[in-house]
């Protein structure tokens, strides 16, 4: 403990350095940046400048780097809560409560409740590396591809509790993503399934290109022409901005689970954030008294997420640290580019360079204090943003999506992608079809399906494994007592169909 | 210097602007940023800026086991101002793997020289007994179910080599494939897998760290990073070989004296010390080639896997 205290100030005194404090700060602000830009990544924005870490020692390079990661974390909240458009994939169940406040003319609240949750959250995950490292990779090492397919298979039932409206079309939703999420080369037997021929399609549907396109791109299709469609207002003032007292009491509880899922998730190796955002929305639902608010701006469903994907980030780096095996792309892409300086990454890493590893950490508590100064005052220039003409908002969004769809894989094909998933999303909104489960099925499907079969190809074929480890026999249990609970419910609604609808009851919002 | 380097950084970003302009060649990887081939390119591309005496851009057209960066290079200008830069699965391996592949390796390109080696290297984790490779494969033989090893996928040079082990061995092996390095890493650390074939480069890090162990490596020589590790034919197992070299290709119609010319500049920057010393600190080996030399090699490989994916009936749709 006392150890752990010296070196993290010992870090500080690295981070604190002009030099390395001047390169975070420019990380964080083109981060930002980058974020706010519909379909602009971080791993475009580090693959750019990548060349210019060739000429900074070591430290300040991956304080750039990591800061540019979680700057475009904050910025990409924006992008979902004013314009419908979820830069990062993450942020797209950010979208569904967060869209309609902004449309109630609430957008700086929940900009600001974001911003909270964001800092709350990301501290909380500092903290949790910084102590906690050690037992987080050990619990890692427990979750192998049985303990995997059996928190997806729970994360699947759970998210049937996201739609809302009829459950028959938040089923069919769901099946419809998982259909999109078998598209691509198949893992197991390296086949290429539904991919009609089509190289674009090989590797799988672009979760970015979907998001975009289900969201943002629909959303602009169904309101063009419409008057309603104009998000502006004729005045923002400062004070709306600021979330009320009241706001803020109900948020918080919402941000705590959040930045606990995020946590949890963090320790499992292999959960994208996707997931994770996704999972803390629908836990949120779940325990709401009220669950027929959400959809329609309800603050938690902002707070939440939005928490879980910034504790998520920060614990993420903890394998990547101090294993030196990347979370996903982008951690690879800082992995690369250290390798690059002449610095081996691995277990060894802490002890050989403790300047880079204690650096980072301070560093990204200064990295978020600065998000925080940098985008509180900027809220209200956001949310100006809505006061351009909706005739000339758009199209510049449309063109932005184009340029990050693109930059993403070089790929002309996933602009395209975009498109079609707009078209699709835009019919889906004009039935009422609800879109995300969309998202949820296919960020869940693949993944259930891949550790699944990997479960099973190493139990030779034996379905006990399930129930014999005793992580994920306690998963599956909670998902046969969630089933069991449904169908429950079920029964009790048939019994006296009036009282039940009156009520109000969870099981109608199904 | 600075300067310099915000320079090329804005190059990058106009980077689709600029594929017209005088100077600038392109280095098209087949990987997203970020992985081992992305990472030797970028490192290689900045020396061969210095050599060419121009921009020299990574270009990342992932997708389709590499047949989009294949056909975006077959496709381009003959002029040699686009080069492949491709891993030995997409040139030697997939020929055989995939029945129709869109690109025809000796109707499409032509070699330019060979960048580095990186052979395979047998690693177990800490918990596993097996102290080296005879060890593991003896335990195989005894062991109620077969061990389970990963690879990076099915055809990727990682499964090969199971698959050589098994027959060199008799060894009773289970194929596990993985998408990519890291989730197979992560299995093998927490003990799911048992053991796996992986490029030095991207385990060094974790044998170094003392989470896994370094049972043999898959070549003829021992490997510069590694010399306290004995090769597998040291240990008496013959026959399994593998080198996932990297080599750069140029489209098919490239003028001999331009090849030449940028095999010059290739060989020039992988010898000089700066990059020599961090490839090989990456993990892999500089070998600069001829393009003779690339295109026996490629050969060689060539019908070496096939060899072997037909024995093993590896069959991909």
């Amino acid at each position: 403990m006392h150890q752990t205290l010296s070196d993290l100030w010992f870090g500080f005194g690295v981070a604190l350095q002009p030099t390395h404090l001047m390169w975070s700060v420019f990380g964080v602000l083109v981060g930002n940046l980058i974020g706010v830009l519909p379909g602009m990544g971080a791993l475009t924005t580090i693959s750019i400048l990548l060349p210019l870490t060739y000429v900074i020692a070591p430290v300040p390079a991956i304080l750039m780097l990591a800061g540019i990661f979680y700057g475009s974390q904050y910025g990409g909240a924006i992008g979902a809560i004013l314009l419908n458009l979820p830069s990062h994939p993450p942020h797209a169940v950010t979208c569904l409560d967060g869209y309609p406040m902004t449309r109630q003319g609430k957008g700086g609240t929940a900009l600001g409740i974001t911003m909270m949750s964001s800092f709350f959250a990301a501290s909380f995950g500092i903290v949790v590396m910084i102590f906690l490292s050690p037992l987080l990779v050990r619990v890692a090492f427990k979750f192998g591809p049985t303990e995997i397919s059996a928190i997806m298979l729970l994360g699947l039932l759970a998210g049937g509790t996201m739609a809302r409206g009829s459950p028959l079309k938040g089923v069919a939703m769901t099946a419809f993503g998982l259909l999109c999420g078998v598209v691509g080369t198949d893992v197991n037997s390296g086949t290429s399934r539904f991919s009609f021929g089509l190289a674009g399609l090989s590797d799988g549907v672009e979760l970015g290109a979907l998001c975009m396109g289900l969201f943002g791109v629909a959303d602009f299709l169904v309101s063009v022409g419409k008057e309603s469609a104009q998000v502006g207002h004729a005045r923002v003032r400062m004070r709306d901005m600021r979330p009320s007292r009241a706001e803020i009491r109900q948020a918080m509880p919402a941000m705590l689970r959040g930045t606990l899922v995020g946590t949890l998730f963090g320790a499992m190796p292999g959960t994208g954030p996707t997931i994770t955002t996704f999972i803390a929305y629908a836990l949120e639902r779940r325990i709401a008294r009220k669950p027929e608010r959400f959809g329609h701006g309800a603050i938690e469903g902002v707070a939440s997420p939005e928490a879980a994907s910034h504790s998520k980030t920060q614990i993420d780096f903890i394998p990547t640290m101090s294993l030196g095996i990347p979370g996903d792309a982008v951690m690879a892409l800082i992995l690369g580019a250290l390798i690059l300086k002449g610095i081996q990454p691995g277990p060894q890493l802490i002890t050989e360079h403790p300047d880079i590893f204690w650096g980072l950490i301070a560093s990204f508590w200064i990295g978020n204090v600065l998000l925080v100064l940098l985008n509180v005052p900027m809220i209200g220039v956001w949310v100006k943003l809505l006061q351009v003409p909706y005739k000339y908002l758009f199209p510049s969004a449309i063109f932005f999506i184009c340029v990050g769809v693109f930059s993403s894989h070089n790929a002309l094909f996933d602009v395209g992608m975009v498109g079609v998933a707009g078209v699709i999303g835009a019919v889906f909104i004009a039935l009422d079809f609800p879109v995300s489960p969309v998202v949820l099925g296919y960020v869940l499907g693949p993944m259930l399906e891949e550790n699944f079969r990997r479960a099973l190809l190493i139990s030779r074929g034996d379905l006990s494994v399930f129930i014999q480890r005793p992580i994920s026999a306690t998963f599956v249990t909670i998902s046969a007592l969630v089933l069991l609970f449904q169908i429950v419910a079920y029964l009790r609604r048939l019994r006296r169909p009036a009282a039940a609808l009156s009520s109000g009851e969870f099981v109608t919002e199904e | 210097m600075m300067r310099r380097s915000l320079l090329v950084a804005c190059a990058m970003m106009l980077s689709q602007a600029a594929l017209a302009q005088e100077g600038v060649t392109r280095l098209v990887v087949s990987f997203p940023p970020g992985g081992p081939v992305d990472t030797v390119a970028r490192a290689l591309a900045e020396q061969l800026s210095h050599e060419l005496g121009g921009t020299v851009l990574v270009v990342n057209k992932p997708g389709a086991n590499g047949a989009i960066a294949a056909q975006e290079v077959a496709q381009s200008k003959p002029d040699g101002t686009t080069l492949w830069l491709s891993s030995v699965g997409a040139v030697a391996i997939n020929p055989s793997l995939y029945p129709h592949l869109a690109y025809n390796m000796a109707r499409d390109f032509t070699p330019v020289g060979r960048v580095v080696n990186n052979v395979e290297v047998l690693v177990t984790n800490d918990a596993n007994p097996a102290k080296d490779a005879a060890a593991f494969v003896a335990a195989s033989k005894v062991a109620k179910e077969p061990t389970p090893m990963g690879s990076t996928g099915v055809g990727s040079v990682p499964h090969l080599a199971i698959e050589q082990l098994a027959e060199a061995t008799g060894a009773r092996l289970l194929h596990v494939p993985y998408k990519g390095a890291a989730p197979a890493n992560t299995d093998l650390l927490g003990g799911q897998i048992s053991g796996m074939f992986g490029d030095i480069a991207g385990l060094v890090g974790l044998i170094h760290g003392g989470k896994l162990r370094a049972l043999g490596v898959a070549a003829p020589t021992r490997s510069p990073v590694l010399p306290g590790v004995k090769t597998l034919a040291e240990q008496g197992i013959q026959g399994v070989d593998t080198n996932n070299w990297y080599g750069l290709f140029a489209p098919a119609k490239t003028p001999a004296a331009k090849v030449a010319s940028l095999n010059l500049a290739v060989t020039k920057a992988l010898n000089t010390p700066a990059l020599h010393d961090k490839l090989q600190a990456l993990g892999s080996d500089p070998a600069p080639s001829t393009p003779a030399e690339l295109a026996a090699l490629l050969a060689a490989d060539t019908a070496k896997w096939g060899r072997l994916i037909k024995a093993k009936h590896i069959r991909i749709q």
